[in-house]
């Protein structure tokens, strides 16, 4: 029994679903301040993420006529958990919180996948053709990055290094046996191959919270939000936060197989990961305050074309033991 | 009798019963027809734990002698319940498929009947020859029940006939081969594999790679498939190019692979290749089809190249997700042939661009597919989603990363083109034509396939170890290894990284990742019903049903749509993925479609010696005996 209430507690408290919501809110209120900073305005006090959210939640749900009502509901909620479980996983692996099993790489992956494949399907089942060109454009937006995306993480499973004269790379795709591997031979981030991998799956990660200049799906001044279109009160909040969630979840994860995870439990350790995860979302803020749109053929284009080159580049000096 | 003919007989004696029966006892072909593939069910489960082999000497033509021999190991007793029970499915389906369409027509039940014996036949035999028998009976069948009663196909037939045909050809040829090296019995052959040393081993082994291929549709012999689809019953496409087909293929690779030979690490590399080549190429030819038949049959071939994959590592842990993926990719996609079917027969028409918004009134039938589209995309916890991480997991123990990028990316495509199934048969605008159309006018046979398969693949996922420990595991040779479980591999037991056959693996620092497929159901379950509660006590009982909004314009179904059709052309237009996509749609990289260029030449110059005068074949007739009588002499 106590392993399942010890999962219970992970999954729906902490690292899991309060506290990443909690995080995440926290999370876009950085982004948004830094926003407007940039843009030499006060910006929103901490509270105001929540207030949105909570006034969404209260608010009346509109469904379409000619919408799959089930799926049209149901899958926000799907995409929330999946979202939640997703963070689990990573924040487990990232700060050693449990002799963790099921914290494998690619399990979070396709955990990761889900949320966007709610709006995905989501906006597909609102019956709305806006609503089915956004899904259309977000599932090729996902086809784009995905591709240099799993391979700048092969990146760090793959990366030669020496210990004691004899050759060693992690060649697991556990979390925490990457986590293992950093401890014994340092970051990954820190030798070329890494460097170009993380740079890589940063870009990615960006597209794939679809901030500018990847807010193709979205694209409130052509497509008015895509398939978030038709979505309105409880649904579109949960949407939101599951936004959240991802946000709180994405530079974790990255810090986790490119920077070692949380490398100490001391209070200079805890401060550096903060400080990791905190420098990843400014240059999250940043990419996104400097970058206007670009059309879904320009963003495929890019991901297939020169970061899917540079990732397979670093994937080869990876191998070589650069 | 033995009881090890039962999975043959039953079906064999219930088929030439059928065939038997005058062509008025139509109700009562189908009852045979139905029982005979349950009884095949009843009998292949109930052998379930048997492991036996029996032989008797069949014939003897001077130093050939045929033995009629069969046992039954850890792989084949559950690949023969597999086969019973999607016939069983498939049997039930066709019931309802031909429902106010005349009827079954004359001899379906026969043939499908002779085909579920063949198959069960090949999975049984313990010598070459009579393999090769039941092998032949199967392709026989397909092209038999591709034609009955639906003229339209006759072309894909032939075409299947042919490819298929070439595979039996190579099978044949590299039975014989083996056959005068080492004698006709499997069970022999597999206590001392050939090594692929010599050349003629090699050529062996691609021979029955080439036949494997063809029968399961691998890349570049996969072309009779999609040909096949647009003109053939759905029963028959998720019977065998589907399910049944897949099944025998990948029993012959795995056989060939493991048991028969000892293949070396470059043939296993051509496995491999060949496996990711048919995931990337075959799912890039189904994203941008426009007729859903045709994209199912793309699919089918893509799904073969994980098998390959997983097979071709040698790992155990490949095996057993190539092997698991076999089983699971025969349950999804029948059920997605059959929904096919099922929009086909309501609808009429199988162009995704005419189709749409048919959740509401085939909720059924959407349920099942949504279920299966889901589940051959790979999405946790679903039953793809574990066989495909087992051969993820394999690619990293073999460390090969560029082909579990592969792997991975074909996956995330198949994804894409079923969100585009999705969107254009069952979401988005209803267009005007298809408001008559009413699920169920096909009695409860189909829907009860449908939903049968449609549940397995949740408990296939959810409950993976169970089938993994029972049945793969065994198959993959963890029964040799003792202590070793299926499920090992899904614990992140380094051991499964090792080669089939006992081979110790590398030592490893860091241990494998691992995947339980209950926690991750579990969790996600109890997440959902968690946030559903609280939306229940909250405010989302508050809804309010409303047209939508299109930029405040009327909104009119049959005009104002963005069809799936639609979704991928972005991709069409990418330079060099395009002009790729283009070079495959003409055919040109087809080995029927260049064979049959190439031969025109030849068909040319035979149709010019047909010149319909006596006296012309008369000349052939005595140039003919003059050669003969020429060589007589000259020895």
């Amino acid at each position: 029994m106590a392993p399942i209430a010890e999962w219970l507690f992970f999954f729906l408290i902490f690292p899991g679903l309060v506290f990443s919501v909690l995080l995440g809110l926290v999370l876009v209120w950085v982004d948004r301040k830094v926003t407007a900073l940039v843009q030499w305005r006060v910006g929103p006090p901490l509270s105001q993420p929540f207030w949105d959210v909570l006034k969404l939640l209260g608010k009346e749900v509109i469904v379409p006529a000619q919408a799959w009502a089930g799926g049209f509901l149901g899958l926000p909620f799907v995409g929330l958990a999946a979202g939640a479980l997703a963070a689990t996983f990573v924040w487990i692996a990232a700060t050693g919180l449990a002799a963790s099993p099921g914290g494998d790489l690619l399990v979070v992956v396709y955990l990761l996948v889900i949320p966007t494949l709610a709006v995905i399907l989501g906006g597909a089942a609102s019956g709305n053709p806006l609503g089915a060109v956004g899904s259309s454009r977000d599932m090729k937006l996902m086809l784009a990055y995905e591709l240099p995306f799993v391979i700048a993480l092969l990146v760090a499973v793959f990366q030669k290094h020496e210990i004691d004269g004899e050759s060693v790379r992690a060649g697991t795709l556990s979390l925490s046996g990457l986590v293992d591997f950093q401890r014994d031979v340092g970051s990954v981030l820190l030798r070329p191959s890494g460097a170009i991998a993380f740079l890589v799956a940063l870009l990615c990660a960006h597209a794939k919270l679809g901030f500018v200049p990847f807010d193709l799906a979205e694209a409130e001044c052509e497509i008015g939000e895509g398939a978030l279109l038709e979505y309105s009160g409880s649904v579109l909040g949960l949407f939101k936060i599951t936004q959240a969630v991802l946000l709180a979840t994405l530079p974790v994860l990255l810090v986790t197989v490119f920077w070692g995870g949380l490398a100490a439990f001391t209070v200079l350790g805890v401060l550096a990961f903060v400080g990791k995860i905190v420098l990843i979302l400014v240059l999250f803020v940043l990419i996104k305050n400097t970058n206007p749109r670009v059309r879904i053929d320009q963003a495929m284009k890019f991901f297939w074309g020169p970061m899917t080159v540079l990732a397979l580049i670093a994937l080869l000096l990876a191998h070589l033991g650069f | 009798m033995h009881d090890l003919l039962l999975p043959i007989v039953i079906p064999g004696a219930a088929g030439l019963l059928v065939f038997a029966l005058p062509a008025r006892l139509r109700g009562l072909r189908t009852v045979i027809g139905v029982l005979g593939t349950f009884a095949t069910l009843v009998a292949s489960v109930w052998l379930i734990d048997t492991r036996t082999g029996v032989s008797w000497t069949w014939m003897q033509f001077g130093g050939l002698e045929l033995d009629f021999a069969l046992r039954m190991d850890a792989f084949s007793s559950w690949a023969v319940a597999l086969v019973g029970l999607l016939s069983l499915l498939t049997a039930i389906y066709a019931t309802g498929w031909f429902r106010g369409r005349g009827g079954v027509p004359g001899r379906y039940f026969a043939w499908m009947l002779l085909a579920t014996s063949g198959a069960c036949g090949v999975l049984l035999s313990d010598n070459l020859l009579l393999l090769v028998l039941f092998w032949e009976l199967v392709t026989l069948m397909l092209f038999l029940l591709a034609v009955s009663g639906r003229d339209e196909g006759a072309p894909g037939a032939a075409k299947a006939f042919a490819v298929l045909g070439l595979g039996d050809m190579a099978l044949l040829v590299g039975v014989v081969l083996i056959g005068m090296d080492r004698g006709w019995s499997l069970s022999a052959l597999a206590a001392s594999p050939l090594a692929t040393d010599r050349a003629l081993h090699v050529l062996t082994y691609v021979l029955l790679l080439a036949a494997a291929m063809a029968k399961a549709g691998a890349m570049p012999l996969h072309s009779w498939i999609p040909t096949m689809s647009t003109g053939t019953h759905a029963s028959v496409m998720a019977f065998l190019p589907g399910a049944v087909d897949k099944i025998l293929g990948i029993y012959l690779l795995a056989r060939i692979s493991l048991a028969w030979f000892a293949p070396t690490e470059g043939l296993r590399m051509v496995v491999m290749i060949i496996g990711a080549v048919t995931i990337l190429g075959a799912v890039f030819m189904a994203m941008i089809q426009h007729d859903l038949r045709r994209l199912l049959s793309f699919h089918a071939v893509s799904q073969v190249g994980y098998m390959l994959l997983g097979i071709g590592t040698g790992t155990v842990i490949g095996v057993m997700g190539g092997l698991f993926h076999m089983v699971n990719n025969s349950i999804y996609k029948a059920c997605l042939f059959l929904g096919a079917g099922s929009v086909e027969r309501e609808t009429g028409t199988m162009d995704l661009g005419r189709l749409g918004g048919l959740v509401r009134v085939m909720p059924v039938t959407f349920g099942a597919m949504f279920v299966a589209a889901l589940a051959i995309s790979g999405i946790p916890p679903l039953n793809g989603f574990a066989s495909k991480w087992l051969v993820y997991e394999a690619c990293i123990a073999a460390d090969a990363p560029l082909f579990l990028v592969a792997a991975l990316f074909g996956s995330a495509l198949t994804l894409a083109s079923f969100v585009k199934v999705l969107h254009s048969v069952f979401w988005g605008p209803k267009p005007t034509a298809m408001d008559g159309v009413r699920e169920g006018a096909g009695g409860i046979g189909m829907p009860m396939a449908m939903v049968t398969l449609a549940a397995l693949c949740i408990v296939l996922g959810v409950f993976a170890a169970w089938p993994l420990d029972d049945f793969i595991g065994p198959a993959a040779g963890l029964e040799a290894e003792g202590a070793l479980t299926g499920s090992a591999a899904l614990e992140g037991n380094a051991a499964t990284w090792g080669e089939v056959g006992g081979a110790t693996p590398p030592p490893r620092r860091y241990a494998p990742g691992a995947m339980q497929p209950y926690v991750i159901t579990g969790l996600l379950a109890v997440g959902v019903l968690v946030l559903l509660l609280m939306a229940h006590m909250g405010q989302m009982r508050m809804r309010r049903v409303r047209p939508v909004f299109v930029g405040g314009q009327p909104f009119d179904r049959d005009v104002n749509r963005f069809p799936g059709t639609e979704f991928y052309k972005t991709v069409q237009d990418l330079p060099g993925v395009g002009s790729a996509l283009r070079l495959g749609a003409s055919g040109h990289l087809d080995p029927y479609e260049a064979a049959q260029r190439a031969g025109r030449p030849a068909v040319r110059l035979l149709r010019r010696l047909h010149s319909g005068l006596v006296g012309d074949y008369l000349f052939w007739c005595l140039l003919g005996l003059a050669i003969v009588v020429a060589v007589l002499l000259g020895r």
